[in-house]
């Protein structure tokens, strides 16, 4: 068997190259977005965990050897993670990239907040407000990513806070600059529990992979139709000749494995190129080290196998034609509606997606959030058939023209073979909906770095003591303005003066430290920026990927229907007639198509926003936004049909004798 | 009936494909109501013949004129035109666009002339009663019988008065009553519409019931009947 296989793909000629390149690249693309999602995903979990021995984490069953306190010193609009430790004794655990534990007075600090340090305003302002002298450099093992800044500081005075002190919450869900509880500890932790940032992140990364992901399943679906097309009637033309049904089968699983090793190989070395340029983004405050962004071995194990099952299994699913009858030849007898129960499809999956986001809210855990989300996308493949067969029937009764016409009557025929080489962009189209909502929502990294609020984190004073604060702060900085009643203080600074030096003064005045309002949103700030750049990368890529798609799936539909297209030219229809007739075919489901599911991504994208962060308020994209996301989706249709106008020309002009 | 000048002529056609000679010098004339045979093996040339005269592919030699008018080396547009406007198509198994309905089929080269779709719609419709076709306007060519989808392919050959019908061994597929009843349709169709026949065949008692009858061997003409 596997000698036939290869004499077939030796002897197979141009065609047959054709067919394992696309099915080569229609398995690399997805095995490389997949895998740099899962490395990602990874980074963001080896981020996580490398911080996670900042957190104190309360002794329970040892006796407690140190004590520690973390809190986030703010600096011009951004926050230095800092650690207090002190010992208890001589069994204290030295910190991660530490030789050992800090003496009292102590600052050990990362190589980022060391090269602040070398300014002389920093010098001056920091050292103090860290609480010491500067004594060591942290090793990377205490930091999740090279731009971090981080102290770690030798504080005697910590004591451990009294039960009836305890915040009750974790301070990091507050955005961090509420100190943690003072928390005997005798180890640091290790695997992160961040309810903050990293968790966002992550689950950002999952939900770009899922975008990411769909579109190229689209894509294999397209590149295994192709394939189809020549092996069924090869394959028929064995079962002729006394092969099994069983070993056609094994023949094209044989043929159609050897060329997705090809493509994992592909994918894997694409994949780890992806990697290399990630590594120069910065995302989360930080670019990644090369080594975080590597999936575990079983998780490689995972995407080679699966990619190789869906490929294979792809193939297969085209091949039921030839398996199933030796002429392998099924007429078109009438226009098969697609049943109107895939509508409850759709309807009931984006129930689930609405059920998963009060759950989302009360419970935190975002898993039921991203498969509601999942269910969605992959309902859009369920009543695009239908929504096909609706436009062909519309089209058809409006029609004026032959290519209309004909467009309108394929779309009805096979709805589902029209739809599918215009998945992929009607994804993009859902994606980018989702994505435009979610970047014109998040905040914009403008904040103000000359207010100071006063009522974050601990709440508003009362309007008496607001009184005092602004009636001394006037007599300090006369040019101050006042914004916001007693309920919502602010200090509007000139930007003559430094809001590091003005702070301490703001502090001492008022017994808290204040924030800038860019330190107050430093988290939303951070992630609404990494959003807005990571939108265009995946947008782009989805474009792309989708384009092939579509060109691909074009291709498929002209060799399908060569005899057709052919006697249409014979009748006299123009190349140029009949390549209109196929553009409109896949142009009109995309145009319409890509307005729609761009809405629903927009509502998709608000109701996982609101799942998320309950408090967000939701700013709607302008209708020029999405209409550039359906110009761009009708663009990329047009560019991907038109890549097969060479497969439409060789067909024409093939007589119709050797089909 | 006139017959000063045939509707269609070849001088001295020859087509190569590669370093096969698929014709080669062929002279032919197609008359105005006269059915005209092209018969010989497979790989003979026949196919290629009908389709370098109905302006599908283009003569490495050789001139091709349409009432008088050259034609072998106008633009693929134009020759779409010309099939359009001058010709018609009858082939085995009748090539019918699947998706769409019989009636939807023989209006379609009116539509793509640029005819509105209702005026094609009721021109195509006049031709499904005089065809033996009556009541099977909506079905689809996979809804029909060979002999059926043949004479919808008929109509749809004649509806726009061509004047040369091209067909490609037409009955290969049909039985013997099928076969009888289809070349009798198209024969007297294509007088009924003085139209010249031109008609590729394997099949003796087809090519003998035209007016006429060239064998093709090996690209040249053989024996005239």
């Amino acid at each position: 068997m596997f000698t036939l296989v290869m004499a077939l793909l030796r002897g197979g000629g141009r065609r047959t190259a054709l067919d394992l390149g696309l099915t080569v690249v229609g398995t690399a693309i997805p095995v490389a977005i997949t895998l740099l999602v899962v490395g990602t995903v990874t980074g963001f979990q080896e981020r996580e965990d490398a911080m996670a021995w900042r957190e104190p984490t309360a002794v329970t069953d040892a006796e407690a050897s140190a004590l520690q306190l973390r809190r986030y010193e703010p600096w011009r609009g951004k926050r230095i993670d800092v650690v207090e430790l002190r010992s208890l004794g001589p069994d204290a655990p030295v910190p991660p990239g530490m030789d050992r534990f800090p003496s009292p007075g102590e600052i050990w600090v990362s190589p980022a907040l060391e090269r602040l340090l070398d300014s002389e305003e920093a010098s001056a302002l920091l050292p103090s407000r860290l609480g010491g002298e500067i004594a060591g450099v942290l090793g990377p093992e205490a930091l999740s990513h090279q731009d971090e800044l981080v102290a770690v500081v030798g504080n005697p005075d910590l004591e451990e806070t009294p039960p009836e002190d305890l915040l009750g919450l974790d301070h990091r869900i507050l955005g961090g600059f509420v100190p943690s509880d003072v928390v005997a500890i005798d180890r640091f932790a290790s695997e992160g529990t961040d309810p903050g940032l990293p968790t966002q992140y992550r689950v950002a990364a999952w939900i770009a992979g899922v975008l990411l992901v769909a579109p190229s399943v689209a894509l294999i679906g397209a590149a295994a139709r192709l394939t189809a097309t020549r092996r069924s009637r090869r394959l028929a033309a064995l079962r002729l000749v006394g092969a099994t049904s069983g070993q056609v089968t094994l023949l094209a699983a044989m043929e159609t494995a050897f060329a997705a090793l090809l493509g994992i190989a592909l994918g894997a070395a694409t994949a780890l190129a992806g990697m290399a340029i990630v590594t120069g983004i910065p995302l989360g405050g930080g670019t990644f080290a090369f080594s975080d962004l590597l999936p575990s071995p079983g998780l490689w194990l995972v995407v080679v196998v699966g990619s190789l099952l869906g490929a294979v299994l792809a193939a297969l699913a085209g091949l039921r034609r030839a398996r199933t009858t030796p002429l392998g030849v099924v007429r078109q007898t009438g226009h098969r509606r697609p049943a109107w129960r895939r509508l409850l499809v759709m309807v009931g999956a984006w129930a689930v997606f609405a059920a998963s986001v009060p759950f989302t809210q009360e419970s935190g855990q975002y898993t039921l959030l991203a498969a509601g989300l999942t269910v969605v996308i992959l309902s859009i493949s369920a009543v695009g058939p239908l929504f096909t067969w609706i436009l062909g029937r519309l089209t058809v009764a409006t029609s004026q023209r032959a290519r209309t016409l004909v467009a309108g009557r394929r779309m009805m025929a096979d709805p589902v073979a029209s739809f599918r080489p215009t998945t992929g962009l009607i994804l993009v189209s859902f994606i980018a909906g989702f994505l435009l909502l979610s970047s014109v929502t998040l905040p914009y990294a403008d904040a103000d770095e000359h207010t100071f609020v006063l009522g974050y984190p601990y709440g508003a004073p009362d309007e008496a003591t607001w009184e005092e604060w602004r009636a001394e702060i006037s007599t300090v900085y006369p040019e101050a303005r006042f914004d916001g009643s007693w309920l919502d203080p602010a200090v509007v600074l000139p930007e003559v003066l430094d809001p590091e030096r003005v702070r301490p003064v703001i502090g001492e005045i008022t017994g808290i430290t204040p924030l800038t309002t860019a330190e107050v949103g430093y988290e939303i700030i951070l992630f609404g920026n990494d959003v807005r750049r990571a939108t265009w990368i995946v947008v782009v890529i989805a474009l792309i990927q989708a384009a092939f798609a579509t060109g691909v799936g074009a291709a498929a539909s002209v060799l399908e229907e060569s005899t057709t297209l052919a006697a249409l030219h014979l009748a006299g229809a123009p190349t140029a007639t009949l390549q209109t007739s196929r553009a409109l075919q896949a142009a009109l489901p995309i145009t319409v198509g890509s307005a729609i599911f761009t809405t629903l991504g927009a509502v998709a994208g608000a109701m996982t926003i609101v799942g998320v962060s309950p408090d967000t308020t939701i700013a709607i994209p302008s209708a020029l936004q999405a209409g550039l996301v359906v110009v761009a989706a009708g663009i990329a249709a047009f560019l991907g049909t038109e890549a097969t106008r060479p497969v439409l020309n060789s067909v024409v002009r093939r007589p119709l004798a050797e089909r | 009936m006139t017959m000063e000048r045939p509707v269609l002529s070849g001088r001295g056609l020859t087509k190569r494909y590669d370093d096969v000679v698929a014709i080669d010098g062929i002279d032919i004339d197609i008359w105005r109501g006269h059915s005209l045979a092209l018969t010989g093996p497979s790989g003979a040339g026949k196919t290629t013949l009908l389709h370098v005269l109905a302006a599908i592919i283009r003569p490495d030699a050789g001139s091709v004129e349409l009432d008088g008018r050259p034609i072998e080396a106008v633009s693929d547009r134009e020759r779409s035109r010309l099939r359009r406007r001058h010709f018609g198509f009858v082939f085995q198994e009748g090539y019918l666009v699947p998706e769409l309905t019989a009636l939807e089929n023989v209006a379609l080269p009116a539509m793509l002339a640029g005819a509105p779709k209702r005026r094609a719609l009721e021109n195509a419709r006049r031709w499904f009663e005089p065809f033996g076709i009556g009541g099977l306007e909506k079905r689809r060519p996979g809804e029909l019988s060979g002999g059926q989808a043949q004479r919808v392919a008929i109509a749809r050959a004649i509806s726009t008065g061509p004047s040369v019908v091209f067909a490609d061994e037409p009955t290969a597929a049909l039985d013997s009553e099928s076969t009888e009843r289809t070349m009798s349709l198209l024969e007297s169709a294509t007088r009924h519409a003085n139209a010249g026949l031109v008609v590729v065949t394997h099949d003796p008692q087809v090519a003998a019931r035209c007016d006429a009858q060239i064998s093709i061997r090996d690209g040249r003409l053989g024996v005239a009947a």
